[in-house]
């Protein structure tokens, strides 16, 4: 029975991470080495949307290198010197590319932390089940 | 009325169900007691909405409105705006898929929003709703109000059956059974409407695929994409038309608005076709005596052209779907939409009974189980992972507002640290609660640590908006004044509650509670 709780327990957690309720998809793709094109799709029809907020901030002090409305024009631009991070804001919600480690660092976390619990419960109960017994 | 044999099997599948559902439906009920005052919840997390209330203000953008549009190249074939409410005090200006601008209702200026999120009250309601785990999540929430359903009915059945008995003998009842039938008495009228809607909203909704199916002959799974062109019509864009000429000022056609329907509540305003010839200008909102009917499933508007204010077309509730506005009552009495906080903190007090009738009702079997010494290892288990669930509850949502303010807006990964810390502080007194003896001190050290987050979390606030409790009060900002002291409240409640338990509160519950060592 506990293992099955374990294992319920690692996909509970699986499925709170992986969850996502975004709309909107951001992509970044690179046309030559000095330029990168901005692509904010609309998820359920794939249609491009312009005229959001766009932010560009360097990854490590979260200085604002760039920022601009996103047109057809503006699309396009120049790959920043620094390593960076694009930011665009549609409707209140704000887009980015999300780095998938903290997720797998969360869940492994707590099912670590869960797993010894169980095998901290096992070793307290057979003690207190003797006793209890005798 | 009922055989011995009959109250016998009913009094044991009101019993299994219970269980099999009562950590969902604590956790749902939990959470959605706090859902009642997520507006406010929202306030608080949001700094652009700390604004001071100004005397005699009347919501008025009209020399803001164009430089707003032009700025930010807002789609002029549907510019929606929404006027400050108790909800919301800033005013939003926004078309589809741009970013939505925000401004201070009091001197018009834009407010910066772009890393503002709001992770406490999306989160709290995730939980509520069950989307934290997807897919099924949302069903099984559903299948909990189902259960509670019968548990009402099966409830009600045993009182009556018991109460003939009560008469002929008069023995005095425990305290848990007492304590779980009166206050689930109590909570009966309360509990059915959330239930039924809940129900509705968490299971029918969620196995509706099998329904659409069958319509359309296994073309379309998706129900909504076959009901919404029918009962949520949106209004069409308006032809292209090039010919600019000046609406009025939006503050007239708002006046006239309010004139033309008097008792329409405005919450939302469209501008279709901005500036030009065949403007046409859309009010939408609920009917000040009948907000149910007209709650946000089922607004009536009424729509004037924007260049002179003639009024084009009205709709009253009489002409609305009347699938609709079952929806729309449904949803009312599920989210209270429009009302403000009398309704919401009666509905908070009813949750918080509720809450402890679950309890009551969890002690009653749990105690039965106490002296089956077959079920020992299993019986502590769940009574364990009950005791965190009840308490990591209040720990972890403490621990939500301790951190929003803790981590900067402008950390990018804000949302998912959140949530995973919140589940890792869960496990950690899961696993406290599995390690520890003595239940006392699991309840104790949960209500410290609860009283910690909720204390500190209204001065991490202060600390951060530069606006501590004692500001909010001189300003006049109601809500975030009323935040704060709530949180400071509660933590000065908690502090005390578990200073006053005593070591052998529930002793009966520890690990070694036949045993005299």
């Amino acid at each position: 029975m506990l293992r099955k709780l374990f294992f319920l327990n690692i996909i509970f957690l699986t499925f709170c991470f992986s969850h996502q309720l975004e709309n909107t998809v951001l992509n970044i793709l690179s046309i030559d080495e000095k330029t990168i094109k901005i692509e904010v799709l609309e998820l359920r029809t794939k249609k491009e949307i312009f005229s959001n907020q766009v932010k560009i901030i360097s990854s490590k002090s979260g200085e604002i290198l760039n920022e601009f409305l996103l047109s057809k024009e503006k699309q396009y631009i120049n790959i920043p010197q620094k390593e960076y991070t694009v930011l665009v804001k549609v409707g209140d919600i704000l887009i980015y590319k999300k780095d998938s480690f903290y997720e797998s660092f969360f869940m492994f976390v707590c099912i670590f932390i869960f797993f010894i619990s169980i095998v901290i419960y096992l070793f307290r109960i057979k003690i207190y089940e003797k006793l209890n017994n005798n | 009325m009922l055989e011995k044999l009959n109250i016998k099997y009913l009094i044991r599948a009101h019993t299994v169900i219970g269980l099999f559902c009562i950590f969902l439906f604590y956790i749902s009920s939990f959470f959605g007691s706090i859902t009642f005052f997520l507006p406010y919840v929202n306030q608080w997390e949001l700094p652009s909405t700390h604004i001071e209330k100004t005397l005699n203000y009347t919501f008025n953008i009209d020399n803001k409105l164009n430089e707003i549009i032009n700025k930010y190249k807002l789609d002029e074939k549907n510019i929606e705006i929404t006027p400050p409410s108790f909800k919301d005090p800033r005013i939003s200006i926004s078309s589809k898929d741009q970013s939505t601008i925000f401004l201070n209702p009091n001197t018009n200026e834009e407010l910066d929003t772009f890393y503002e999120n709001n992770s406490i009250a999306e989160f709290i309601n995730e939980i509520h709703f069950g989307e934290n785990i997807p897919l099924i999540g949302t069903f099984l929430m559903g299948l909990s109000s189902t259960a509670i359903l019968f548990l009402i009915l099966s409830g009600i059945i045993l009182f009556i059956s018991n109460k003939k008995k009560r008469k002929q003998n008069q023995t005095p009842k425990r305290f848990w059974f007492k304590w779980h039938r009166n206050l689930g008495l109590i909570v009966i009228p309360f509990l059915l409407i959330f239930t039924i809607t809940g129900a509705f909203i968490g299971m029918m909704l969620n196995t509706s695929t099998i329904f659409s199916l069958n319509a359309t002959d296994y073309k379309e799974s998706n129900l909504r994409k076959l009901v919404s062109p029918i009962l949520f019509k949106q209004k069409d864009n308006l032809e292209k038309n090039e010919i600019n000429t000046q609406m009025l000022d939006l503050s007239i056609l708002y006046k006239k608005a309010q004139e033309n329907y008097e008792n329409l509540e405005i919450k939302k305003i469209n501008i279709y076709n901005y500036n030009k010839e065949n403007s046409q200008i859309v009010f939408s909102g609920y009917l000040r005596d009948n907000r149910a009917l007209s709650g946000n499933i089922n607004r009536v508007n009424i729509t004037l052209n924007s260049i002179n204010a003639q009024v084009l077309s009205k709709t009253y509730l009489e002409q609305t779907h009347g699938i609709k506005q079952t929806l729309s009552a449904f949803y009312f009495l599920h989210f209270m939409p429009d009302e403000t906080i009398g309704v919401r903190v009666l509905f908070f007090v009813l949750g918080v009974l509720l809450l402890i009738s679950l309890v009551f009702g969890y002690l009653l079997w749990a105690q039965k189980k106490l002296h089956n010494i077959n079920d020992f290892r299993l019986s502590n288990f769940i009574n364990r992972v009950m005791l965190t669930i009840v308490l990591a509850s209040f720990t972890c949502v403490g621990f939500l507002f301790f951190t929003h303010y803790l981590i900067n807006n402008e950390f990018l990964q804000k949302d998912l640290f959140i949530k995973g810390m919140f589940y890792i502080l869960f496990f950690i007194l899961l696993f406290y609660s599995f390690f520890e003896n003595r239940v006392s001190k699991i309840v104790k050290v949960n209500l410290y640590l609860s009283s910690v987050f909720f204390f500190f979390s209204a001065f991490i606030h202060g600390f951060q908006t530069k606006m501590f409790i004692w500001d909010s009060y001189a300003k006049n900002i109601d809500v975030i004044f009323y935040v704060d002291l709530i949180l400071i409240l509660s933590s000065i409640i908690l502090f005390f509650t578990a200073k006053k338990i005593s070591l052998n509160f529930m002793s009966n519950f520890n690990y070694d509670r036949g045993l005299k060592c």
